[in-house]
């Protein structure tokens, strides 16, 4: 598929639904943008790199400072 | 592809956003990854969320994401585990119950183990694959 789009205002520009259609990208969602040699390429990102992205430092507002990893490595060995 | 299992330790250091998890990142970007996940590890983790102080259903959402970055969740059975003995007996540290588990879990999948537990460095390479983070 080829087509051109027109950028309205800065950091913004409208795709057309037949692409919208064909990519899978509804309003709202996330897309990479990569700028390699003179060329634009639009990706989807996919469902796990999505989700790793969620989950990188969701708890580290809960740790306060503790070593949460080291923690289980010693409980792991009085367990058993 | 290659084919990797991620230790509880490896995923709690991603989910606290620990600089040496920086590994992790760079093999669920890498489409040639395969991520498998011990069941034991959602048990694991989610304890430690839970203990850090995180509701029942925060918890409840780390572990949806822990198994939406997973190729496949690996179930401790009967073979796993006749398998972790064998490991066990066959470390040079005493191998604590769960690793035992775990490591047979990669073992059994032939996949290379992510984590920061230096129990599993008892294990030899011809039995287990692994990398520790932060000694790339």
């Amino acid at each position: 598929m080829n087509t051109r789009v027109t950028v309205t205002i800065p950091e913004n520009f409208a795709l057309p639904a037949e692409l919208m259609l064909a990519s899978g990208f509804t309003a709202g969602s996330e897309m990479e943008c990569v700028f390699e040699q003179g060329q634009i390429c639009l990706r989807v990102p996919s469902a796990r790199v999505s989700a790793a992205r969620q989950l990188f430092g969701m708890g580290r507002h809960l740790s306060a400072g503790r070593d949460v990893v080291a923690e289980l490595v010693t409980e792991r060995a009085s367990d058993g | 592809m290659k084919r990797w299992l991620l230790d509880s330790s490896a995923l709690l250091a991603f989910w606290l956003g620990e600089p040496d998890s920086v590994r992790v990142s760079e093999i669920l970007a890498n489409s040639e990854s395969e991520i498998l996940i011990c069941s034991l590890s959602f048990a694991e983790a989610g304890r430690k969320s839970i203990e850090l102080g995180a509701t029942e259903l925060e918890t409840n959402k780390t572990l949806d994401l822990f198994k939406s970055i997973a190729t496949e969740i690996v179930v401790v059975d009967e073979a796993i585990a006749r398998l972790s003995l064998h490991l066990s007996q066959n470390s040079a540290v005493r191998l604590p119950f769960a690793d035992s588990l775990i490591a047979a879990c990669a073992h059994a999948k032939n996949a290379t183990l992510l984590h920061r537990d230096k129990h599993f460095l008892g294990i030899s390479a011809a039995m287990l694959q692994q990398e520790m983070l932060g000694t790339q």
